[in-house]
């Protein structure tokens, strides 16, 4: 177990520098010269001002120098400024960051729950009307496209019926809406491999001995089958948490949502590169970080595995 | 298959052939048989013969020019005259839905082609060759990977600029990984098969072996994941265009659509939703095909 865990940890720093690397040169591939792309909106300065910032901003360093360079700062949380507002972006991440975690884990919430009922009730009771229609709803849901189901409810029970607040994050009632909304997906994809895992279990020697030794069909289900049946679906939860952040982009602008998806989204569209940069990267190291966790929990549900 | 095994045993060539031949022949009957008796897989087939239908014929099922502002015209409801009603420039949205119907249907197929195509090629000669180009591949795959879902696409747009183009080309290269893992995965595991083994051993070369033994045999999985990878690529695009980084107005794509109808939702709830509906549908047939298949090419439920 020890060895599995020293051994997944040490598997994710070459992927940590690929995703830097990547972030890095993000940047340095933008068709035209990065300090022109600072000056899009205004007259563009004289020849030697532009000198003076590539000197300020290293620019005019090796390539590999200014790439130590930006993980040094990235490092130690320097993320550089942000074009348009001229802030640090790192501060302007860290600030939205408590809502965008808010509203991922209440959309987790929402899709583990749903997701794994309908999963194990389609799979107990195979074949009959509530496993017909819940897996059309799950077809369904992975193919109504999110941001337009969000400006759909939010006319209905916003607009119309007046239940709920449109947009903003001041109560809890303003995360019902873009929480449901950025669940969706995730609870059709998890009810969908509960359901086949499920059944996959079910149908195994263990479960007919347990049904044979004459346990109630209750017992054989939760403490037999479910178990087993979810040590996939551990995994396929941690990587729902990187599509419900990068789904959190879409939503969170849908409901004018604060959060670090919205940031984003301004951002791309002001092509402010050190904000998308920071978000990009930040966004990618927590979903490498959960999915290390994911499998160090499958490691810990399944001791066959073995490192 | 036929030829690995009669190269290798002359003697046992014509039965073996018939076998192989009988074999295939009700393999391919009993999929067929299996994809009718899905019902769901059908109506999802005949939903994307409807969107073919209608993007092929767009210009001339439409019943007003899509572009065209009537400002007399602007915000009109849902009426004999517009079935869908007309959007803030007086522009019939049903028009424009049919019209917009070839954007989305060439999102979803450049950018599956791109990722098909990419990946199957990196697939191939990682699990084929192995060696140093498979340690890179996979290393490469890792980090796309740590990319979750859209971040990646949007990264790209981010660098390409936003336009529909580098919409297609940055959610195809977000779906490399997808198929470049299945192939990689299949090519291993039908490397160890006998009739690969015995081509190898009567010196097949290794493209007629990729070619002929290896690709066909994982067709089946590649069909499937194109299948749900078209209705993906078709609502990743749109949601890109619905923030503003692919297709740009005057177009009639459904995302970009979507988005100007965002403002009058609260009145003018027609502009917005009709687009919506056009994206679930395409996505929702190609979901049900994309299943439908798998299920008809699952070898667990054809023994």
């Amino acid at each position: 177990m020890f060895r599995y865990f020293i051994y997944r940890l040490v598997a994710t720093i070459p992927v940590l520098l690929g995703v830097s690397v990547v972030v890095f040169f993000m940047l340095r591939l933008v068709p035209g010269d990065p300090v022109r792309l600072m000056f899009a909106n205004q007259a563009s300065p004289p020849p030697e001002r532009i000198e003076e910032i590539r000197h300020q901003l290293g620019l005019d360093l090796p390539i590999w120098r200014q790439y130590l360079d930006y993980v040094t700062g990235v490092l130690q949380g320097d993320f550089g400024l942000s074009i348009r507002s001229r802030q640090p972006v790192f501060e302007e991440i860290v600030q939205r960051l408590p809502n965008t975690f808010r509203l991922t884990s209440a959309s987790l919430a929402v899709a583990v729950t749903v997701g794994i009922l309908a999963g194990v009730l389609s799979a107990v009771y195979k074949g009959r009307w509530i496993d017909r229609v819940s897996m059309v709803v799950a077809i369904l849901g992975i193919s109504i496209p999110s941001f337009w189901f969000g400006l759909m409810i939010m006319l209905l029970f916003g607009v119309r019926l007046e239940w709920l607040p449109v947009s903003g994050a001041t109560t809890w009632e303003h995360l019902v809406m873009p929480a449901i909304t950025l669940g969706l997906i995730s609870s059709a994809i998890i009810a969908r491999l509960t359901r086949a895992s499920m059944l996959e279990a079910l149908g195994q020697d263990y479960v007919r001995t347990a049904r044979a030794k004459g346990l109630s069909g209750r017992t054989v289900i939760a403490r037999h089958a479910l178990r087993n049946a979810f040590i996939p679906v551990v995994t396929i939860i941690g990587l729902q948490i990187g599509g419900l952040l990068s789904g959190a982009f879409i939503i969170e602008s849908v409901f004018a949502y604060p959060g670090v998806g919205q940031l984003a989204v301004t951002a791309l569209q002001a092509r402010d590169f050190p904000v998308i940069q920071g978000i990009v990267l930040l966004v990618a190291v927590i979903y490498v970080g959960v999915n290390l966790l994911a499998d160090l929990v499958y490691g810990f549900l399944d001791p066959r595995i073995q490192y | 298959m036929v030829q690995a095994t009669g190269n290798a045993d002359e003697d046992q060539m014509p039965l073996a052939a018939y076998e192989a031949q009988r074999n295939v022949h009700s393999r391919s009957q009993k999929i067929r048989n299996r994809i009718l008796a899905n019902r769901l897989g059908v109506v999802g087939g005949v939903i994307l013969l409807f969107l073919l239908f209608i993007a092929a014929f767009g210009p001339w099922i439409a019943p007003h020019d899509p572009l065209e502002m009537v400002l007399s015209d602007q915000f009109l409801p849902p009426s004999r005259e517009h079935w869908m009603g007309t959007d803030d420039f007086g522009r019939d949205i049903l028009s424009r839905l049919i019209h917009g119907s070839r954007q989305s249907l060439m999102v979803g197929a450049v950018s599956v082609a791109i990722g098909a195509i990419v990946g199957i090629t990196v697939g191939l000669l990682a699990g084929y060759f192995g060696g140093v180009f498979d340690m890179v591949s996979q290393r490469v795959i890792d980090v796309m990977l740590a990319f979750p879902d859209l971040l990646l696409a949007l990264a790209i747009v981010a660098v390409l600029g936003p336009s529909l183009i580098n919409v297609m080309i940055a959610v195809g290269i977000g779906s490399i990984p997808l198929y470049a893992r299945l192939v990689r995965g299949q090519v291993l595991s039908l490397k160890k098969k006998e009739y690969v083994e015995s081509a190898h051993a009567s010196g097949a070369l290794a493209r007629r072996i990729i070619f002929v033994h290896i690709l066909p045999n994982s067709l089946s999985p590649l069909i499937v994941v194109a299948s749900l990878g078209f209705a993906g690529a078709v609502l990743s695009g749109a949601a890109l265009s619905f923030i503003g980084m692919g297709a740009q107005p005057p177009s009639p794509e459904w995302g970009s659509m979507l988005s100007a109808g965002r403002s009058y939702l609260r009145h003018e709830w027609w502009i917005a939703t009709f687009p919506g509906l056009a994206l679930a549908i395409t996505a929702f047939g190609f979901n049900l095909l994309g299943d439908g298949l798998r299920d008809a090419f699952d070898p667990r439920s054809l023994d």
